[in-house]
């Protein structure tokens, strides 16, 4: 290539024009690598080296006596053999499916509601993304106020309703039960706004042209809103289902994995087993697993919103 | 134009107010249980029954009155200060630099440094701390950083991680691709070098998507928690106000003194909800306008 330029440099050389075009592309080259480069060379310290570590410690163990120890595959035979570990990936993906498949239906009926010819759009969008803003940890701590057995809120209010108070930190269920709500509540906002902007790029004329054929309702949202959405269902899809392996605060907070350890999500056993353990080849193994199954999620994703482009 | 029924109207605004009241919910009832005493917080129902207005001061005082408050507020705005600079600089710079000049590789390092938002941060926390704690000459590692800690445990840790936000470049990079390079052009001609045709004349012209980086800066700051709380354990560190206020109200949460407080619980959650919400309500339309950028092609 450099061969190739520098035959090109030689030929124009006579033309004083081109001179000068080429000088500035050198200075161009120039200033901008000196931008670029040291970006390149933060991400290779920061990004790719991280990479490679994880990639390297996965295949060690920490042992307490012999210190790092080289095990080839067997941590990720462990994952995938170990019922403590596997069962991991479907708690994670418990939560996955409820939150993803409530957030996309509650988000798409409300786009479609804030779309229609009503008054107070802005104020509705408005309040559905306040949650949005606001820190997952400290609704955490509030829910652990209502989540409480002797004095919470709801319990109060089922006592007062004439009920039995609740040990919610107990039941496996309801502390799945709980996270999903947060996690529904917590992210509404942001589906519902991809979802008015989706919603919002159709053009009114495809649907006056389904009226002149007397479509109705049905017929227009599954024949005209969800393929023209499919774009924007994608986006939303692999955002919430990144999201889904980051929940970690209300598993913190709330449930602390419990009760024993059934509402372990992918996330905190790594910080249980890195930061807590100081096992960091398993964690190193588990963030391995994750990276791979986010990464064949996303591709497969992107290649389904390609499709009908 | 559609015609809409009256009667489909009142339904969509039913439907909108229930799921509207259920979204502020959570912030009424943390608001009204701030002016509750800690005996009648035991008793609450739907919604807390404020008691008396003395009981928000008195809370207020109280977390104000702890030591660690202020020096991790003061840490909190130096890390969004901190990267408000480096993200916007390298943001700006890197975006004029894909989308205006020509230089060699270009679009190997392009791809290359968008590659980084395939890399999920939850999968890289593991080996980020690893390497942190190995880092040369910090610690007391040497050269081949060993013997020391590196950045473990140390506050700097919260500083050298995320300079450079691919997906703000490349938000950065789209904007200028719309804006001609007639401006470049011009500035040349008048003789400006090339920081001053990007910080003087692109620059200005980046105005809203630089407001739509910095808030999101600013709030992903101030929320930030599972980075510093697992990469800064130590608890004698000033550590950010998003694992801070946490552990302020995990200690009155479950008594450490003896007594669940749960008024101080709700007081240090709207203590945390405010800045937020008010940098949202105040800049709108840079949220709608950050979150669909991405999305719509």
């Amino acid at each position: 290539m450099t061969i190739k330029e520098g035959v090109r440099q030689l030929f124009k050389k006579g033309e004083p024009h081109n001179k000068k075009t080429s000088k500035r592309e050198r200075a161009d080259n120039l200033r901008g690598w000196a931008v670029i480069g040291p970006l390149v060379l933060y991400y290779a310290i920061f990004g790719l080296i991280p990479l490679g570590i994880v990639f390297y410690y996965s295949f060690f163990k920490d042992d307490l006596f012999a210190g790092k120890v080289f095990v080839g595959f067997e941590n990720f035979i462990t994952f995938f053999s170990d019922e403590y570990y596997y069962t991991l990936l479907f708690d994670t993906l418990l939560i996955a499916v409820f939150t993803i498949g409530l957030s996309l239906a509650f988000g798409l009926l409300l786009a479609k509601l804030m779309t229609s010819q009503i008054r107070g759009k802005s104020f509705y969008r408005t309040v559905y993304y306040l949650p949005v803003v606001i820190s997952m940890a400290v609704i955490a701590q509030i829910a652990n106020v209502w989540l409480e057995y002797n004095n919470g809120t709801v319990n109060n209010l089922i006592v007062a309703f004439g009920g039995q108070r609740i040990m919610w930190k107990d039941s496996t269920f309801w502390m799945y039960f709980w996270i999903i709500v947060i996690c529904v509540w917590k992210g509404l906002g942001a589906t519902v706004i991809l979802f008015v902007a989706g919603l919002s790029g159709i053009s009114t004329e495809i649907y006056e042209a389904a009226d002149v054929d007397g479509a109705n309702k049905f017929v227009k949202f599954f024949k005209i809103t969800l393929p023209q959405l499919k774009p924007m269902f994608i986006f939303v899809l692999i955002t919430s289902i990144i999201g889904a392996f980051n929940v970690f605060e209300p598993v913190q907070l709330i449930s602390a994995g419990g009760p024993d350890g059934s509402t372990k999500v992918i996330l905190y056993q790594i910080y249980d087993e890195a930061f807590q353990n100081g096992n960091f080849g398993m964690g190193s193994a588990i963030s391995v697993i994750v990276m791979v199954i986010l990464f064949i999620l996303t591709a497969l994703n992107m290649k389904f919103g390609e499709s009908k482009d | 134009m559609q015609v809409v029924k009256k009667s489909d109207k009142i339904i969509a605004h039913t439907i909108l107010i229930i799921g509207s009241v259920i979204m502020l919910y959570p912030f009424v009832f943390a608001l009204l249980g701030t002016m509750v005493s800690v005996e009648g917080f035991y008793s609450v129902g739907f919604l807390p029954v404020p008691e008396d207005v003395g009981h928000l001061f008195e809370n207020l005082a109280r977390i104000f009155g702890r030591e660690e408050i202020l020096p991790s507020i003061v840490l909190t705005l130096a890390r969004f200060v901190w990267y408000t600079i480096f993200v916007t600089a390298s943001s700006v710079l890197a975006g004029y630099v894909f989308s205006k000049l020509k230089i060699r590789f270009k679009k190997f390092a392009f791809y290359l440094l968008m590659s980084s938002m395939m890399i999920p941060g939850v999968a890289m926390l593991v080996p980020q701390y690893l390497m942190l704690s190995r880092f040369p000459l910090v610690g007391g590692n040497n050269i081949l950083g060993v013997g020391g800690t590196g950045f473990r445990n140390r506050t700097s840790i919260l500083f050298v991680t995320g300079l450079f936000s691919a997906y703000n470049i490349f938000l950065v990079k789209q904007t200028l691709e719309g804006i001609g390079n007639e401006f470049k052009e011009a500035a040349e001609i008048d003789g400006a070098g090339f920081l001053r045709t990007v910080f003087h004349i692109y620059m200005p012209m980046l105005k809203p998507v630089l407001a739509v980086i910095i808030i999101q800066l600013f709030i992903g700051q101030w929320n930030d928690y599972l980075f510093p709380f697992m990469f800064l354990s130590a608890s004698e560190a000033v550590r950010p106000i998003g694992v801070v206020s946490v552990l302020i109200q995990s200690d009155y949460l479950y008594g450490s003194g003896g007594l669940q407080d749960y008024p101080l619980v709700m007081t240090m959650g709207i203590l945390m909800m405010i800045p937020p919400v008010a940098v949202y309500v105040a800049f709108q339309k840079y949220f709608v306008e950050g979150l669909t950028v991405g999305g719509v092609k």
